[in-house]
């Protein structure tokens, strides 16, 4: 059965051609929604939205060839719509945070204090992706969402390959860019701090 | 926008570097790589830069892929799911739903198990001393009550959720079925966080609780507030 079939049945009410379409697709939606979603938000949080939309909106599908597209979009208002509410919402989700040492308390434990460098990386590296121009960020994520071709991101997209290719090239590029900066400008900091 | 109308000088190098750091470069590819690498050497050290702020990037978008690994979709809330799939969806999930009736049975001053006979059904009243409770409406208007007054309760939502409706067959009305949503308040304690050890094993370990700034803080809860809940 081709995907187009699985669209007229879910939007029919099938849960399971419903599933199969989200289980499909659902780990480049978490790209999508990384790529655009406010600082803050949990992308978990927004799948759970994208996937009440999924059940609730394909029906209104009109070209079943246009799915991949279609989630795009899904995801993209989920996240952009997180990023109205997020203003009423601050202040009330940042409750609690890991129990993790305080500088100098617990450093023996090797195994926390490498998890907490790998988390520190993370954290940079992301916020050196948000820096990124929305259009090189979605293609540079999507890239890296398993078994992403260009042809597939194109599909996703609507963009030619080549562009996705250039865009991907250069996203990479001004992220590279980005990250020496960071680097060169918390050596700085460094060696400014008192010892 | 299209990027390939505006192209920039170095395009061509770094699709040439992309395609070699995805694995995905040809002989042709190499070859044009290789009289770039002649002239300037530092594209090695680029390559190395790229190759480990990929598999960095690969890393966080595969833990976002592993999160939606773990969303379903909510089936039973498609406009054209049956009302049976619902219901069966519903019992799924229905856990809260028993802890509710429990919880309203506690705060009216019944043990599970004892007798509620509401009057709407037709029958005959159940007396609770000076509280007597007539029908399902009062009985959950005197948990609202009780509720907000301990402060295991802050209110009803204004609006239900319809589930589903249908004409009734002497055509007098429509049945619907909805969920009445109500806010409530716990006071949780222990507090606990996943996390993931450097081996990839998953460890539960305590979280802290960080106090709130006053402005943000919630009211303060009454002397009379709900014990934590043993979780």
């Amino acid at each position: 059965m081709d995907e187009s079939d699985l669209v007229r049945r879910a939007a029919a009410g099938d849960p399971r051609a419903a599933e199969l379409i989200w289980k499909t697709h659902r780990r480049w939606i978490a790209a999508v929604l990384l790529a655009h979603k406010p600082r803050q938000a949990d992308v978990e949080d927004l799948l759970q939205e994208v996937a009440l939309a999924v059940v609730q909106k394909i029906n209104q599908l009109d070209d079943p060839a246009a799915l991949k597209p279609w989630l795009r979009m899904v995801a993209i208002n989920a996240a952009r719509a997180t990023g109205r509410k997020q203003t009423r919402r601050k202040g009330l989700l940042r409750l609690v945070r890991p129990n993790v040492p305080e500088e100098g308390e617990g450093t023996s434990d090797l195994t926390t204090q490498a998890s907490r460098q790998r988390q520190e990386r993370a954290r940079q590296l992301g916020s050196l992706i948000e820096q990124l121009p929305d259009s090189y960020r979605e293609c540079v994520l999507l890239r890296c969402a398993r078994g992403m071709t260009h042809k597939q991101i194109s599909e996703v997209t609507g963009l030619p390959e080549t562009t996705i290719e250039t865009r991907i090239a250069r996203g990479r590029r001004m992220l590279r860019e980005l990250a020496e900066t960071s680097q060169h400008t918390r050596g700085e900091s460094l060696a400014r701090s008192p010892s | 926008m299209n990027d390939q109308l505006h192209p920039e000088p170095n395009d061509r190098r770094d699709v040439l570097i992309g395609r070699i750091i995805d694995g995905e470069a040809t002989g042709q590819d190499w070859a044009e790589f290789r009289q770039i690498a002649g002239d300037d050497e530092s594209v090695f050290a680029e390559i190395a830069e790229l190759q480990d702020l990929r598999k960095r990037t690969i890393d966080i978008v595969d833990h976002a892929g592993d999160a939606a690994d773990t969303i379903e979709l909510p089936v039973h809330l498609h406009p054209k799911a049956s009302p049976a799939h619902r219901l069966k969806v519903a019992g799924v999930w229905g856990g809260w739903a028993v802890a509710a009736m429990v919880a309203l049975a506690w705060s009216i001053g019944l043990r599970p198990g004892d007798p509620i006979i509401f009057s709407d059904q037709g029958t005959s009243q159940a007396g609770l001393g000076a509280n007597v409770i007539n029908t399902a409406g009062e009985a959950l208007q005197k948990y609202l009550d009780l509720g907000k007054e301990s402060g295991s309760v802050i209110g009803e939502m204004p609006s239900g959720i319809v589930l589903d409706k249908r004409t009734l067959s002497d055509g007098s009305g429509y049945e619907v079925l909805y969920i009445r949503p109500i806010i409530e308040r716990v006071v949780v304690r222990d507090v606990y966080q996943q996390v993931q050890t450097e081996s990839g094993q998953v460890q539960i370990i305590p979280a802290k609780i960080l106090p709130l700034p006053s402005t943000t803080a919630f009211p303060p809860a009454t002397p009379s507030a709900p014990e934590p809940l043993a979780w």
